[in-house]
């Protein structure tokens, strides 16, 4: 019963805060709704919707974010026996690395990353 | 509400302690922008970079029906508490701002200003709320069209302009920019002309014994500029620090040390050159034939990027101050030609190298060749087409 009465008592302050948040809200704010306004141009209008597509380079860079996402994946359960297996799971893994930073530097001399 | 009304006054009267002012000047408006300027950084203001950042909107100078138009679209951004002041002559700037600060804070009796309650500014000529095929698009506006980029790629084309009312930028000058992909495919500069012509420029006026010393005021006054916009803003405060001690008569010998000081951390700076080394390369050839003539054409002969550019502003100072004179019939930004002054032809080699860079970088190039508004502005009734 006391394992209720414990949830009960975090329920009970986390509404009690959240109506605070609106009392002071109510007592404090300036408008009541939210207020919206053109994005600035320098003072000019927008001709465009903020809204458009990315740039094709951008998937270049996105493409080099995912290979070290994944390298990322490869190394959670290698961290975890690295200590039982030793040395050859450090030399591994460092193999592994080193070719995906090839790859990375091979993006590189391409111009992957070169934007103007 | 007795309480909230009290709370609200005490955070207004705090953060008016430290107002922050977003300058809109006109073309021919330098010697009421730079009293300004000094005014904001006597009470302790800073200028900010956009209207949502602003408290203040100072208008220095007599904007012309355009430029009015683009003061009042910001003027719908800035959100309360706000105040605005109109600055016309170098004189005003004090009262202006002080009278501005008090309506800032709600002087007892009278109202504060806390901003428009919601809607965003409904001036877009027309252009209706129904997008293609009867789809709703929000706010009215359209989605970018595409078209062929210079790579052979099909990307959206979006239309920035740059200025008028923008931070450490030429005062009225507009730079449409037509964006691909962050990389500008083309850019067409045009002046917002002031009210009334420019009788004289403010860099060029005064002739006799303060000529020297206005020239570099003025070429502080654009590294500056640069400075600022390449993000180094101790040394483009001290720049301007050393400016506004120019024009307000200090010995030239009590300059030399805070320049020496100066010119030491900028070219020891190695960022620095990274933001501006190879930017807007001008060839002697080109500068010959565009007619630009000044620190930007000697600039030419030794590399032309835009770090040979700071660094040839850095040389002039240090002879202008050393005591050495102009050349004759030499503004800070070159040699007048009838109709054509100096600035025109800055603009114009300007303009086609900011193509092809990103905005970050265009916005550099332009700095760093700094055509002056107030020249161009002048130009107008010459004959010049603006």
């Amino acid at each position: 019963m006391s394992g209720f009465l414990g949830a009960l008592a975090m329920l009970g302050l986390a509404g009690a805060l959240v109506a605070a948040l609106y009392v002071v809200h109510l007592l404090t704010s300036a408008g009541t709704g939210a207020l919206s306004t053109d994005a600035f141009r320098s003072g000019l209008p927008p001709q465009e919707h903020a809204l458009s597509r990315f740039h094709v380079r951008w998937y270049a860079v996105s493409l080099l974010f995912l290979a070290f996402d994944v390298e990322m994946l490869f190394m959670y359960p290698w961290a975890v026996v690295v200590a039982e297996v030793g040395a050859s799971a450090v030399a591994e893994m460092f193999a592994f690395l080193g070719l995906l930073m090839a790859g990375v530097g091979y993006a590189w001399r391409e111009g992957a990353l070169r934007w103007a | 509400m007795g309480v909230t009304a009290l709370v609200s006054r005490r955070l207004a009267a705090w953060a008016a302690r430290r107002p922050h002012v977003l300058l809109a000047a006109a073309a021919g408006a330098t010697a009421e922008r730079l009293a300004v300027e000094a005014e904001v950084a006597r009470t302790g203001g800073v200028l900010a970079a956009t209207p949502a950042d602003a408290d203040l909107l100072v208008v220095a100078g007599q904007p012309g029906p355009e430029l009015a138009e683009a003061v009042e679209r910001v003027w719908r951004q800035l959100p309360g508490p706000r105040a605005r002041a109109l600055v016309a002559q170098p004189a005003e700037a004090a009262p202006a701002l002080r009278a501005a600060l008090r309506a800032l804070t709600g002087p007892a009796g009278a109202a504060r200003d806390d901003g428009h309650s919601g809607g965003p500014a409904q001036d877009r000529g027309g252009g209706g709320h129904q997008g293609h095929g009867g789809m709703r698009t929000p706010g009215g506006l359209m989605m970018a069209e595409r078209a062929e980029d210079r790579d052979g790629l099909t990307l959206d084309v979006l239309h920035v302009p740059l200025g008028p009312v923008l931070p450490d930028w030429p005062a009225g000058l507009v730079v449409d920019l037509t964006l691909q992909g962050d990389l500008v495919q083309s850019a067409v500069p045009r002046l917002l002309p002031p009210a009334a012509p420019v009788a004289e420029p403010y860099w060029t006026a005064g002739g006799g014994p303060d000529r020297p010393r206005r020239q570099a005021a003025a070429q502080l006054d654009s590294l500056g500029r640069l400075w600022a916009v390449a993000g180094w803003s101790s040394g483009a405060a001290a720049a301007r620090r050393l400016r506004d001690d120019l024009l307000a008569g200090a010995p030239l010998a009590a300059l030399h040390a805070p320049f020496r000081l100066l010119r030491r951390r900028a070219r020891r700076s190695r960022a620095l050159r990274w933001a501006t080394d190879g930017l807007g390369v001008l060839t002697a050839e080109a500068a010959r034939a565009a007619g630009v003539s000044g620190p930007a054409g000697r600039a030419a002969a030794d590399g032309g990027d835009a770090t040979a550019r700071w660094l040839r502003w850095l040389d002039e100072i240090g002879r202008l101050l050393g005591g050495g004179t102009p050349p004759e019939g030499e503004g800070p930004r070159g040699r007048w030609v009838p109709g054509r002054p100096p600035s025109r032809a800055l603009l114009d080699v300007a303009a086609p190298l900011m193509v092809g860079l990103d905005v970050a970088a265009a916005r550099l190039v332009l700095a760093s060749f700094d055509p002056d508004p107030d020249e161009l502005a002048a130009a107008v009734p010459a004959g010049t087409p603006g």
